[in-house]
């Protein structure tokens, strides 16, 4: 009995954990969306119109042409490069550029609903396709990267250790161990990616051994987008990288002072620099412009006019800077859709037909509910800079890794219940390093003394600090943050806790391994290819 | 192709991006190409393609070409459907968190660290084979009968695990 309540306590608290974590993580990549497409009517506008394209050629693939991917990746390719090449008109041409110009609490209310949208509508219509098209233009673009970097062979500028390992730079806070790891990156361990993988995709699948093509296959192209983002960057003078990364308070409130800062670290760098390379890319300034993008955006449009002899910068930087928010567009719609899958199993369990998860009642109202969660936070995060989600944004990168160590518990479970214990290392190592990762940055996080990274000194240096009309929710902002690591580093102990004890008493024989697998049912499909 | 012919393309694969990794790592001091960053990149991924998920859907998860997915089995036309290779590909590997944020988190790093981060990626690539497997193997009733199945399961700990696997 104490048992069976313990194990229902652990899977409600693994529920709790994994759907508060996704909210989170919606919410931040919402507001980055918002945000880079704020004010853009290019990238809004190239954006948009892969909705339209991913309808057609979801349209094409099922009902006009079936089963003729090539066709429709063609289309869509062409299609997409249009959109791309006229979003440049688009912004030129005022008339036009004001209708595609929005702002932020319009753009949120747009996303909200093609989050909703797309965790509604039939997979195949929205949500597969315009992943697709999305993957097309992104691997595209490092395939055409990795040829730049192959014609131009860029030296990298950024030194292979800079002074700031110990955490002391003006980018971020926090010594290379753990906060290296703690990161929401292409090539990174993501847990968002293990719900992915959970969620759609292998509803998806055709055939079983496409999954090492699929699970690895992609895995390893995602990690290739983040040697070039590496590379983009490391190929600008570190001073300029310097200059355009750190936020204004901690190099100087003014360029002037921010090129005296940056200069006297080692990184040589000068205003008229900065200033052509602003002119260049058509940007009125490039001091301050902390977040990454702009960056990486810049590396990129380097390489890409260096091999074309120099030409059309400002077209790459813009063409990258659109790149960026189509892809965090795609973590939105396929993260509601698999929001909505759990929500629906757990609700299934109060009342049955809402556990169905093509059941329309309960695909609107379920897909509602979760978009309801991340909306409410980035609505707030919008309106007003300390609320809504920008109170969690420092949890962002921690999320991501727990919820991977959580997926990694189970993915480890699964192979000791298969009877495969003597194969478990493949999943309990990356899970060990894992866990030693994010607990050791949660506790920095909570508890380090720097006040710049923990949140229990920033709220000390605060309350010691001035009085300032927003002091109180600062500080109701930094317990806040404590409060949720804390609860989400004890939830995944318990998981963690929970998944030991089933590996120990399956491999002491205690238990028979048995494994929830479906009985074989033979493909009918078995004469296609592989 | 003769096995030998293979064996060696393998093998320089291997070598060279051993070379890479070590030109990366021992050259201080002096500014170097970023192709060696891609070599690297490009020779671990190939090698980890080839061998190490090979081996991964051969003996841990015992991929098996004849079996028929949840796709097949419970298509429905709106969440399981079987769906062309490329397209899931494309589908799973869309949704990675953005480029941007990977700068805002965490630079200041060595470039030394990128051999952790290829190793680090391929964690992730056996950890998104896996889990995909997992999640077949929690579907064994069909969607709308889980809750009898995750009720019926005589041993209660699996449970907790059962809510996530899905």
């Amino acid at each position: 009995m104490a048992r069976d309540e313990i194990s229902k306590t652990a899977g409600i608290v693994a529920f709790v954990a994994v759907i508060s974590i996704m909210v989170i993580l919606l919410a931040v990549v919402a507001l980055v969306v918002v945000n880079a497409l704020k004010d853009s009517p290019w990238g809004t506008f190239t954006i948009g119109m892969t909705i339209p394209i991913a309808l057609l050629m979801g349209i094409y693939l099922r009902f006009l042409r079936p089963g003729k991917v090539l066709e429709a990746s063609i289309l869509g390719f062409l299609l997409v490069m249009a959109a791309i090449f006229s979003g440049q008109w688009v912004s030129q041409t005022p008339n036009v550029a004001h209708l595609f110009t929005f702002t932020g609490p319009t753009l949120a209310l747009l996303i909200i609903t093609y989050g909703f949208a797309a965790s509604t509508v039939p997979v195949w219509l929205l949500l597969a396709p315009r992943d697709y098209l999305s993957t097309f233009v992104k691997l595209g673009t490092i395939a055409i990267l990795v040829l730049g970097i192959i014609a131009v062979r860029p030296t990298l500028q950024m030194p292979a250790l800079t002074r700031f390992i110990n955490g002391t730079g003006p980018v971020f806070a926090g010594t290379l161990f753990p906060f290296c790891f703690i990161t929401i990156a292409c090539g990174a361990i993501s847990g968002f990616h293990s719900l992915i993988s959970s969620g759609t995709t292998p509803k998806l699948i055709a055939r079983e051994t496409q999954a090492r093509m699929v699970g690895y296959g992609a895995m390893a192209a995602e990690s290739l987008v983040g040697i070039m983002a590496i590379i983009a960057a490391c190929t600008l003078q570190p001073g300029a990288y310097y200059a355009v990364n750190s936020g204004a308070g901690m190099v100087g409130q003014t360029p002037q002072a921010a090129v005296a800062t940056i200069s006297n670290w080692g990184f040589p760098v000068t205003n008229e620099q900065m200033d052509a390379m602003a002119q260049k890319v058509g940007e009125k300034t490039l001091f301050f412009r902390t977040g990454g993008a702009p960056a990486f955006a810049l590396g990129m449009a380097k390489i890409f006019s260096d091999s074309l002899g120099g030409k059309a910068m400002a077209i790459w930087y813009h063409f990258a800077i659109m790149f960026e928010a189509l892809f965090i567009l795609t973590v939105l719609d396929a993260g509601t859709r698999v929001g909505r899958f759990m929500l629906q199993d757990a609700l299934g369990h109060i009342w049955k037909p809402l556990g169905q998860t093509s059941w329309y009642p309960s695909i609107l109202v379920t897909s509602a509910l979760m978009v309801g969660g991340w909306g409410y936070f980035l609505w707030q995060g919008i309106r007003d800079p300390l609320g809504g989600i920008n109170s969690l944004w420092p949890l962002f990168g921690i999320c991501n890794q727990l919820l991977a160590a959580v997926a990694l518990c189970v993915a480890t479970t699964i192979i000791v219940k298969m009877g495969k214990a003597r194969y478990m290392w493949v999943t309990l190592l990356p899970l060990s390093w894992l866990i030693a990762v994010t607990y050791t940055a949660s506790w920095h996080k909570m508890f380090d003394p720097n006040p710049v990274l923990g949140f229990l000194a920033h709220a000390r240096q605060l309350a010691n600090g001035p009085a300032t009309a927003d002091l109180g929710r600062k500080l109701f902002n930094d317990r806040l943050d404590l409060a949720v690591t804390g609860l989400l580093v004890m939830l995944v102990t318990v998981i963690v806790i929970e998944s030991a004890w089933q590996w120990i008493t399956v491999i002491s024989g205690r238990k028979q391994p048995v494994t929830q697998e479906s009985p074989f049912v033979a493909t009918r499909y078995a004469e296609e290819t592989a | 192709m003769s096995k030998t012919v293979k064996i060696l393309i393998w093998v320089l694969v291997a070598a060279t991006g051993a070379f890479s990794l070590a030109a990366i790592a021992l050259r201080r001091g002096e500014a170097i190409s970023a192709l060696w960053l891609v070599a690297a990149a490009l020779c671990t991924y190939a090698l980890g393609y080839r061998f190490y998920s090979k081996f991964i859907a051969a003996k841990v998860l015992t991929l098996d070409a004849m079996r028929a997915t949840p796709a097949e089995r419970l298509e429905n036309g709106r969440d399981f459907i079987r769906t062309n290779k490329w397209v899931v590909f494309g589908h799973h590997f869309a949704p990675s968190p953005a480029l941007g944020l990977w700068w805002g988190r965490c630079w200041l790093r060595s470039l030394v660290i990128c051999p952790v981060l290829f190793g680090y990626s391929l964690a992730q690539c056996s950890a998104d084979a896996s889990r995909i497997l997992s999640s077949w193997c929690a579907r064994s009733a069909g969607t709308g009968n889980l809750w009898g199945r995750w009720r019926a399961t005589k041993s209660a700990r699996p449970r907790a695990l059962w809510l996530l696997s899905r």
